[in-house]
């Protein structure tokens, strides 16, 4: 039964949206500083008072913080001020502390506040450092986002753990909610932005950065592809770019260290001249990017055609098959996922593993034909509608020639904001070819659980990185 | 000369504490309804008589456990039209519910905290 508190509260919530909080901010301010210091002073071991102070403090943050942080323009003059909002999230956060909250989602929520707030902070003073000229004012700057980055790291995780602990206690069907995996995934995502912007701008180790971005991107591509994750294209599309701005910036930083190397190596001096002003200009180019690289550490920069790395994908691809029909193990350790794959591979002979198979002159050939098993597809470039008419010649000539388990292994990192396309074009051919067997994976998952299946299966460790070997192959 | 006997808190907020469960029952419809404009200006004018004489009395803590439960009704007068103002006199209500307990400790949950609300 609802008691009158209960009601009121549930009609306040109702009306949340037109409560002028400005108008009360004050008396709210003074309401919460009193409950911290009489709780402190008076237990009150109520059980009702918390559910009261929690719903009201729900109502406030969702209705007043959270929109105040997102219409919150910062200038240099109030980068300060805006302390004051922060300090109000962390008063408000206290309360929870004190109030047991285990089943609310408020504390992971005002952590998520206190990480927007930061993330605009950053963003301000980024573009800042950018533009301004004074030195006092740009190392000014610096020391505050290397304070912001800090808080902002710990914010996104403790965001993200109360999150869980909120879903925890969740029925189990709930747990399973799109609504749910959307926020836990956007959570894990701001936890590895955090990490990615405290490389990038604070640590200004900017090969790190790049790695933790590849981390990013291949977390969104199974978020998106695999467990179905409603992610929003401008999201995609923001990592996808920011991965390429690191990838040129990364770039012209090395060529400017190689040329600066090679120049003074120079025996002419009319060349190493030529060599100076190269640097500089690079260095002009440099500058014209909102990182800065402090160390370059052993990497280079090397010159392939553009068809190499998907040549040589195909070719790395073909040899661990080989390798995996030679020594691979099928058992109750294989991934589920991959089971049907491995199999065709290990049940063939090996002269039946053929690379680029041509079936029919003049039609598309078959990357890796597995001879009465099945076709594998690779395709490590992007994808646009012209592959996508492709795609639809090769399984029809699959069909024609009685293939009927197809494998589509594609580069999802370089597609990343076409995962949705991508998606319905496959569902459109799933429907039109209903007696196929047609399965698509992530390029790099493929060779990602190849290398485990063969490690596993005794062979010898690569004396690589597999990191570096993902570069190469343009994953 | 005639001998005056102070009024219990039962005796002074009889009247009150009817005007608030009359409010309740409103509220407390299966499809909670705003009390009429009436029961509130009743419950207003019988407010003042009770704190007038729990002032006379000097009894503290009873004018704070009225006064909560004064503005906690109160509160329901503007929830629909003007919420602003109805948030404000909750938090006012908790507040003076807390200094109240601060003074004397309230038997948590019971019937003398939350009973008036119920």
């Amino acid at each position: 039964m609802l008691g009158t508190y209960e009601v009121a509260l549930i009609k306040i919530s109702e009306k949340g949206e037109s409560i002028d909080f400005n108008t009360i901010e004050s008396e709210i301010k003074e309401f919460l500083n009193f409950y911290v210091s009489y709780v402190s002073e008076n237990p009150m071991s109520s059980e009702r008072l918390p559910t009261i102070i929690n719903t009201l403090i729900h109502c406030f943050v969702k209705n007043h913080l959270d929109k105040k942080v997102n219409t919150l323009k910062i200038t240099y003059s109030n980068i300060r001020e805006t302390e004051a909002l922060a300090s109000e999230i962390k008063l408000i956060l206290d309360i929870l502390e004190i109030i047991s909250t285990e089943k609310s989602y408020l504390p992971s929520e005002c952590y998520e506040i206190l990480y927007k707030l930061r993330k605009k902070q950053l963003h301000f003073l980024v573009r800042f450092i950018y533009f301004e000229r004074v030195k006092e004012k740009k190392q000014n700057a610096q020391k505050i986002i290397d304070q912001i980055t800090e808080e902002f790291v710990n914010y996104s995780q403790r965001s993200i753990k109360g999150a869980q602990k909120f879903i925890r206690n969740l029925p189990t069907e709930k747990q399973d909610e799109d609504s749910i995996k959307l926020m836990i995934t956007l959570k894990e995502v701001d936890k590895l932005t955090a990490e990615y912007y405290k490389e990038a701008y604070s640590n200004k180790d900017i090969l790190k950065a790049w790695t933790v971005m590849d981390k990013i991107k291949s977390f969104l591509v199974m978020k998106a592809f695999k467990e179905n994750v409603p992610l929003s294209d401008s999201l995609l599309r923001y990592y996808g770019e920011e991965w390429a701005l690191l990838y040129i910036f990364a770039k012209i930083c090395l060529l400017k260290m190689e040329v600066a190397k090679r120049g003074g190596l120079l025996s002419q001096k009319w060349e190493r001249e030529v060599f100076e002003q190269i640097t500089k200009s690079l260095q002009i180019a440099e500058r014209l990017f909102k990182y800065e690289m402090t160390d370059t550490k052993d990497y280079t920069l090397k010159i392939m055609t553009s068809s190499f790395s998907g040549n040589f994908s195909e070719y790395f691809i073909y040899e661990l098959c080989q390798e995996f029909f030679e020594c691979g193990l099928i058992d109750d350790k294989t991934p589920s996922d991959f089971r049907d794959l491995l199999e065709c591979i290990k049940l063939v002979s090996k002269e039946d593993i053929k690379l680029n198979d041509v079936l029919e002159k003049g039609k598309p050939d078959i990357d890796i034909h597995i001879k009465n098993k099945c076709a594998i597809f690779l395709k490590n470039a992007k994808i646009e509608s012209n592959e996508m008419k492709k795609i639809w010649g090769e399984i029809n000539l699959c069909n024609k020639n009685g293939i009927h388990k197809i494998f589509y292994c594609i580069n999802f990192i370089k597609n990343i904001e076409k995962i949705e396309y991508v998606r319905k074009s496959f569902e459109k051919i799933k429907k039109y070819y209903v007696d196929l067997n047609l399965e698509v994976f992530d390029i790099k998952d493929v060779v990602n659980v190849l290398l485990a299946e063969l490690k596993r299966s005794g062979k010898s460790k690569l004396n690589f990185s597999e990191l570096d070997l993902y570069r190469v192959l343009d994953y | 000369m005639r001998l005056r006997i102070k009024e219990s808190p039962q005796e002074i907020e009889r009247k009150f504490n009817q005007i608030c469960r009359d409010i309740n029952r409103f509220i407390l419809r299966e499809d909670s309804q705003i009390p009429p404009q009436d029961l509130f200006q009743q419950l207003d004018d019988e407010f003042e008589n009770v704190k007038k004489k729990y002032k006379e009395q000097n009894d503290e803590v009873n004018l704070l456990h009225a006064t909560h439960n004064y503005l906690w009704r109160k509160s329901f007068q503007f929830i629909q039209d003007a919420p602003t103002q109805s948030l404000k006199l909750i938090i006012k209500a908790i507040s003076i519910l807390l200094k109240r307990h601060a003074l004397r400790e309230y038997n948590n949950d019971s019937k003398e905290c939350w009973g008036h609300m119920r």
